[in-house]
């Protein structure tokens, strides 16, 4: 439990020492966006039971830090095309066309991280605090789920490889 | 006045299913149909037949599905699990027929139209034998324990199961040629008029050695069919499915347009109908009723001003489209694509 919580912007969370180390953090953004007051308190993870504690804490971590870092940039790219059309300079810009070039994948990219940080992060529960993942299991065999899967890569790829 | 709201939503589910059986049907039937018309020109002029309203037909399989999820949850944990294999098939065949709509307008190699033409018939055909498939189980039962599935993922697999889905491949096979006579015209209707007294044949059979085989695979069929109030409606339902018959026979010798479709609308009616009177009020036989699957009270009320507001709008559209679309599809006119 922590007042004027930072925002980690990079780091690695360490889930045996129970710390995030090499953190660097804007001062008391957490606390502000989770609360709306720069001196809210903001509960982290050791405030939670250790049984609870997703056992893949880097990944949740670092997919939502790609997701959000990579919505920042949306934004920037943006806002730097609205200033170089006033400017007018929207047409010569290069560093600005390299830079929407790159930018290209990003919302695939975000999208993939953004599902990642629900589906790891809300481990090992299906309900928050109410259905575990292990108990909310369908009790269609694994290799039918298997085989399904399967099936279904290789339908997609055929019928989008037949669209292409 | 007290409403019995999971009764009214069982009605609402089964009147969907319904709707999908025999609109989804008709157009599943016209891809049965293809092995037996190979003519381009033709096979053109079929698809143009059902390509304004197919994927409107099956809107009613989403909401079945997404109503049995939200109201009876319980039947959808147990029943979905029991028939994994031919759903998942199931819904790889739609996909292969769906995509079928839009490629089969834009292909140029006779080896790519030969093989989106194969999905097409292939895909309509996997899909009404597993949906077929689906309806042994209603018969045979369920194993449930508890609140869960507990039999096997093969469980689905049984000689009726095969009967069942071989049945309904005939029955929408009707379904489609009849759909064909009251759509097109010339040439390929004299043909679908000829496959329509095939299939019709084959689907009478069919009910015929489906209803005798039900009352020895289910003691509540057997009890039900022999028992007061049931049998009121089951006993004279081979009877009216016999006047039916006739009247299809007729329709078809004597070239009537609509009433060859309206029998088949008829037929299914019939055997849905005395079905649901077989069953009721399970919903996962041989144990669970519709009031033990459904969910809580204030969900089902909530779910129902949904529907309330969503049912019109379906309905409305539906019938608009089919409105537009009206009358016969010619070989060479604008189509739908």
């Amino acid at each position: 439990m922590r007042q004027q919580a930072p925002a980690l912007v990079f780091g690695w969370p360490d889930a045996e020492a129970g710390e995030t180390r090499g953190a660097i953090g804007i001062p008391g953004l957490a606390s502000l966006y989770l609360t709306h007051d720069l001196n809210g308190t903001v509960k982290g993870l050791k405030d939670t039971p250790r049984s609870t504690w997703p056992t893949n804490l880097p990944l949740v971590f670092w997919s939502f830090r790609i997701m959000v870092g990579l919505g920042l940039l949306m934004i920037a790219l943006g806002l730097a095309s609205l200033w170089l059309r006033w400017k007018g300079r929207l047409y010569e810009a290069i560093w600005f066309q390299r830079f929407a070039v790159a930018m290209g994948p990003s919302g695939l990219i975000a999208v993939t991280a953004g599902w990642t940080v629900t589906e790891t992060g809300r481990q090992p529960f299906t309900v928050y605090g109410l259905l575990r993942t292990a108990d909310s299991v369908s009790p269609v065999a694994a290799p039918a789920v298997a085989a399904s899967l399967a099936a279904f890569a290789v339908v997609y790829l055929v019928v989008f490889g037949a669209g292409i | 006045m007290d409403i019995d709201l999971t009764l009214v939503w069982a009605i609402l589910i089964a009147t969907s299913v319904f709707l999908y059986v025999v609109m989804d049907g008709f157009d599943l039937g016209v891809g049965i149909l293809f092995p037996a018309i190979r003519e381009k020109a033709r096979r053109d002029v079929m698809v143009n037949t059902v390509a304004p309203v197919w994927d409107g037909n099956e809107t009613w399989l989403i909401l079945s599905g997404g109503g049995l999820l939200a109201v009876f949850p319980l039947a959808y944990a147990t029943r979905l699990p029991s028939l994994y294999i031919p759903l998942i098939l199931m819904l790889l065949a739609l996909v292969f027929r769906g995509v079928t709509f839009e490629m089969r307008f834009r292909i140029i190699s006779r080896l790519s139209q030969t093989a989106w033409d194969s999905a097409f018939s292939a895909g309509s055909f996997v899909a009404a034998f597993c949906q077929g498939i689906c309806l042994g189980p209603r018969v045979q039962g369920v194993r449930v324990e508890g609140r869960a599935y507990a039999g096997g993922w093969w469980d689905w697999l049984s000689p009726f199961t095969i009967l069942t889905g071989l049945a309904l491949v005939a029955g929408y096979g009707l379904l489609g040629t009849c759909w064909l006579i009251w759509k097109t015209e010339g040439e390929l209707q004299i043909r679908t008029y000829r496959l329509a007294r095939a299939f019709g044949m084959a689907t009478f059979a069919a009910i015929a050695v489906v209803s005798l085989a039900m009352p020895f695979l289910s003691l509540t069929f057997r009890e039900r069919w022999l028992t007061w109030p049931a049998m009121a409606f089951v006993a004279p339902v081979p009877i009216l499915v016999g006047l039916l018959g006739w009247r299809l026979r007729n329709a078809l010798d004597q070239r009537e347009e609509v009433m060859p479709f309206l029998c088949g609308l008829g037929l299914f009616l019939l055997s849905y109908v005395r079905l649901a009177i077989s069953l009721f009020p399970m919903i996962v036989p041989p144990s669970v009723t519709i009031w033990d699957a459904a969910t809580h009270p204030s969900s089902q009320r909530f779910l129902l001003v949904g529907t309330v507001v969503l049912l019109p709008m379906i309905l409305g559209y539906t019938a608009y489209v089919y409105w537009l679309f009206q009358g016969k599809v010619t070989a060479g006119a604008p189509g739908y694509h």
